[in-house]
Formats: structure tokens, sequence, C-alpha cells
């Protein structure tokens, strides 16, 4: 009864489980309530979905879900006091939708280690099911800009707001400079990517643009290198809050400065209008999904998460 | 723009040393990936990099000036080598209604205090922007204008019955990232291994001149090496990037090589 999932943005090896990540830079721009409602139609649709709070120190899913705070968290993995991740996943009342919950009540987990993280994201990518997804939370440390690129779909989300849009740009250019310097096998084009995240770098590099022709003289072969990798670097926006058609208009504008100034490669996966009825349900402890499912933001969830399955974007109308 | 975090990430990758390595490199491979040959990967040194090189800054970006359309010798924005269709991000063959749309849709991201755009590029950047798409617009709006910039581009002017749909973003101001790119010779590229790497792949001159509405007199003086009979700079440039991207050659790597041997000219 579950399909594969096939998307023309994905390798083909990959038709089965799939890791989506929302991430954006910015906190309160709704990722938490974006992941669970996603999730929750996902589950829906029939697939197997576990959605995982990345968003360490900060963990939202289960309230946003109606859920009280489970006993098992992600922690309790990450501390060692289970050591299988299926030992945290909570059911949910939706068949088919589990959580593996943030950990809350752990100090220290917004600063895991690496070899922490490796382990949990190997774990997850692991699980046996359709669709894990990821809520990881504000800010661009190195936690949440590995587990974005290393997701099948890595989702950023903004608001039509001037610091959500800075933040976004903030964590695009993160990411995309980290998963640069990731490919470089050259020291010394790793140095200049390094020096590149200075904007007042010696070497003048402002775009990634700057940065390929500055590779390019010390080494053509790694600056092509370094060009596959901008190419494979697809990210999507969601415009969250959106309350106007320009709002809208605002997703094309950023794929389009992405392209033109970053050499960036991104699509607009889709929007969701701002509505009452989303916080009114929060309050309310309980999921819009299923408390207002006439709702215009239900119905654009439903419509985002037919999109991201197909792998369909939206594109400028001429 | 002093960006706080980003000289916090730079200080951050300096420091840590193994949390920089690739996760890619350490995760498990997944049970499906199993047959296929790992990912080549890279782990940093355990000690923190040395300081870095001081380099002489040098930009090393082309900036051609465009000198004919408008005065407009400054940079702006994108790719310095525009034409007024990059500009708008519209192809050649974008009918008037498409320019239009595409000219609103341009000025709302790169109007003052637009949202889109924001922190993204400097205000003197925007305002450079601005102006061209401005001229872009007169210019590809007024049939005549049109028409003599075309024909100055080497393009075969566009019918006005012409309505092919287009997708939507130029590709030129990104890097060209074709998957069945070749290799270029080595030393500069000459007219006559331009024709024989054409020759080889069977690729007509024609075809690339009706593909890429590129008079097929100026392609055959570039095979020729015609150098008297080729236009400036600046609309060369432009010729052979669409002639190494037809062969399926990296673009500007192909450009550059045979302008090299242009000399100063132009």
């Amino acid at each position: 009864m579950a399909m594969p999932v096939v998307s023309p943005l994905l390798a083909p090896a990959r038709a089965r489980r799939q890791v989506w990540s929302l991430g954006g830079g910015k906190g309160g721009i709704g990722k938490s309530l974006l992941t669970a409602s996603l999730g929750w139609q996902l589950a829906r649709m029939g697939k197997r979905v576990v959605l995982v709070d990345a968003d360490l120190g900060g963990a939202n899913l289960h309230t946003c879900l109606g859920l009280a705070a489970p006993e098992r968290t992600l922690g309790d993995f990450i501390q060692r006091r289970v050591e299988r991740i299926e030992d945290v996943l909570v059911e949910t009342p939706v068949p088919g939708l589990r959580l593996v919950s943030g950990a809350s009540d752990f100090l220290g987990a917004a600063n895991i280690k690496h070899p922490q993280k490796v382990r949990v994201l190997n774990k997850v990518r692991s699980l046996d099911v359709d669709v894990v997804l990821l809520d990881l939370g504000a800010g661009t440390s190195f936690n949440i800009i590995d587990f974005f690129l290393v997701s099948e779909v890595s989702l950023l989300t903004v608001v039509p707001e001037p610091t959500s849009i800075e933040n976004g740009y903030r964590f695009i250019k993160s990411a995309l400079y980290r998963r640069l310097r990731a490919s470089a096998e050259r020291e010394a084009v790793r140095q200049i990517i390094d020096s590149a995240l200075d904007p007042k770098n010696p070497l003048g590099i402002r775009t990634p643009f700057d940065l390929i022709a500055r590779v390019e003289k010390e080494d053509p072969a790694a600056a092509e290198e370094l060009k596959k990798e901008i190419a494979g670097f697809k990210p999507q926006f969601i415009v969250n809050q959106v309350r106007s058609a320009g709002d809208v208009t605002v997703g094309h504008q950023l794929v389009s400065a992405c392209l033109r100034h970053l050499g960036i490669r991104a699509s607009y996966a889709g929007y969701v209008h701002y509505d009452d009825t989303v916080w009114q349900a929060v309050r309310r402890r309980k999921l819009f999904m299923a408390d207002a499912p006439t709702s215009i933001a239900a119905e654009e969830i439903r419509q985002l998460a037919r999109g991201l399955l197909k792998g369909e974007s939206l594109s400028l109308p001429w | 723009m002093v960006d706080p975090d980003s000289a916090r990430l730079a200080s951050e990758l300096a420091a840590h040393g193994t949390d920089a390595s690739p996760l890619e490199a350490v995760l498990d491979p997944l049970p499906e990936d199993r047959e296929r040959p790992p990912r080549l990967t890279v782990y940093p040194e355990p000690d923190a990099p040395p300081p870095l090189a001081r380099l002489e800054g040098e930009l090393g970006a082309e900036v051609e000036p465009f000198g004919a359309e408008a005065g407009l010798a400054d940079a702006f924005g994108a790719a310095p080598n525009d034409t007024l269709y990059e500009a708008l991000g519209v192809s050649p063959q974008a009918s008037k209604e498409q320019i239009e749309k595409a000219y609103r849709f341009c000025l709302d991201m790169y109007k003052e205090g637009a949202l889109a755009t924001y922190s993204l590029i400097e205000a003197g950047d925007a305002e450079a922007v601005r102006r061209r798409i401005s001229v872009a617009h007169e210019t590809l709006c007024d049939p005549r204008r049109r028409r003599e910039y075309d024909l100055g581009l080497g393009l075969v002017p566009t019918e006005p019955t012409d309505h092919r749909f287009l997708a939507g973003e130029s590709e030129r101001t990104a890097p060209s990232p074709s998957s069945t790119t070749a290799p270029l010779p080595e030393g500069p590229l000459s007219g006559a291994e331009l024709r024989r790497i054409r020759e080889s792949r069977g690729v007509a001159l024609r075809e690339i001149a009706v593909s890429s509405k590129i008079g097929l007199r100026f392609l055959e003086y570039i095979e020729e090496d015609r150098f008297a009979l080729l236009p400036p700079a600046v609309y060369l440039r432009g010729f052979l990037l669409e002639y190494a991207r037809a062969l399926g050659l990296e673009p500007r790597r192909a450009a550059d090589s045979y302008m090299s041997r242009l000399g100063s000219r132009g």
C-alpha cells in the first residue's frame, strides 16, 4: 500500500526512505508546526512517517501534535540510556505517524558532539519507514546544517519578514560553503573557502561566483568540482505565514535571487497562509490538521505534501 | 556589512578539528547503497589548520565594459557579462508580454526595501541592477530598438508573432554544471580546433546558428579565426559561450581560451 516515493530531484537509487529536513535560520516561524502537519498529512496519505525533533534544547514537536512530553526522548538515545533509536519512538494517535521527541530536558543537548551526531543520523537514516521528517530548529550551527545537507529533501522555511529573509540567506550560504568545504580535497582550496566565509576577506570574495573564479586560478579541476557541488545543492523554499499575493511572489523571487547572486538552484516548494485557526489549535493543544481540516492552512499543507512527494515545485507563471 | 555569524563560522571552522569532517563520509552506507562505490572523502587534520595565507586581493572576476549601452560601465549585481535578456531573466525569444512580466517581477525584486533581496546584495548593487533592468525594458519593449540590439548581438531578430513559451529563468548567470561537459584540449583554443570538436560531435554549424540565433557568418568567422571580421569582445564572448554550450564544452573556459588569442583587440 505504501508506494515507493519517486522524485526527479533524487538520485535514482533511492526509491524507499527519504529524509526531509526543515531548517531556516530564524526561530518562531513555524518550522515545528510545518513538520508536524506535513508528517500528519503524509501519514494520512498512507506513508510510514517518523518525525524527529532535532531542535535539541528547544523541542516542540510533541506540543504541536497535542501530545504530552514523552518519557523516552532523543536525549535517552544520545546518552545511551537506550541503544536502539526504535526504543525512543513514540506512537501518536495517527496510524503510521511516530515521533522521536527532542531532548528538551537535556541541557547539553544543543551541543552534541560530532560522533553523537553521526550516530543519530545513522540510526535515523536506517529506520524502516517511508519518510523521516527532521525539525532542525533555529540557527546555523554545524549540527543543523549537516542534517540539512544529508537530507534528500532540504526545506528552508521563511516568513515574509526581513529578519527571516536575512536568516534564510545566512543559512543557505552557510550550508553551501559547508558543503563546498567538505567536498574540497586540497588544503589550499579549503583555505580559500574558509576565507570566503568572512565578508571582509582579503581575496575580495563576495559571492560563490567570486569564490569559483578565485579557486579556478588556483586549481581549475577543483573549481569544476565545486561547480558540481553547487549544482547539486537544491534547497527548497517554503514561505510560511503568507498574507498577500506579494508574499507568495517572495518565494519566486528568492529562487531567482539565489540563482542570480549565489548560483544556487533553489526551488519553491510552496506556501502556507497565515491562519488564525493554526495558533488557536495550538492553544488548545491540538494539531490544526485534525482540528480544522477545512482551514486554508490545512488545504495548503495537503498541497505541499502532494507536491513534495511528486518532486514538483512552483514555477513562475510566464 | 559585518556578519558576525559568518565570522564566527570562520573561526569555528578553524578551531573544530574533527567536527569539520564531512558527515556523508562517516555515515554508514544505506543498505541500498552498499553496492555503490564509496564517495571519496577527506578527513581534516587533527590539528587546527595553519593561519590563512595572506594572498594578494585580486578579484579576478571578469568585468567587461558594456560601453555601448547607455554608458553602463559599472558592475551590476550578477555576472558582469549579462545581456539585456539575462538581466531580465528571459530568453532572447521572449515575447513582449513575457518581457513586461519579467520586468515587473525584477523591479519588484530589486526595489528599495524589497524583501526578497534583503541582506543579499548591497544598496549600490541593487541600484545598478535597477538601472540595468530599466535599460533592458526600454530597449526590448521598443521593436525597433530590440531589433537593433538583436542584430548587434548577432541574433536573428525575433518575429513579432513568435510566442513560444519559455521556461522561467535564464541559466546564464549561474556556473554551467552540465553533466555532459567535455574537457577542453590543452592550450589556447583555435577556430580550427572548435570546428574539429564540432564535427566530431556531428553538429552542423547551421544547427548552432538556429538554436543560438547567432548569425551563421559569425560562427564561420570564429571557426576560421577571421579576427578582423569578429564583433567586439563583449559580443564575441557571448557567441563563444553559446557555441561552447552547443558542443557541451565548459563555456567560460572555452570562451576565455579562444579570446586569449586575440591579444589586446576589443
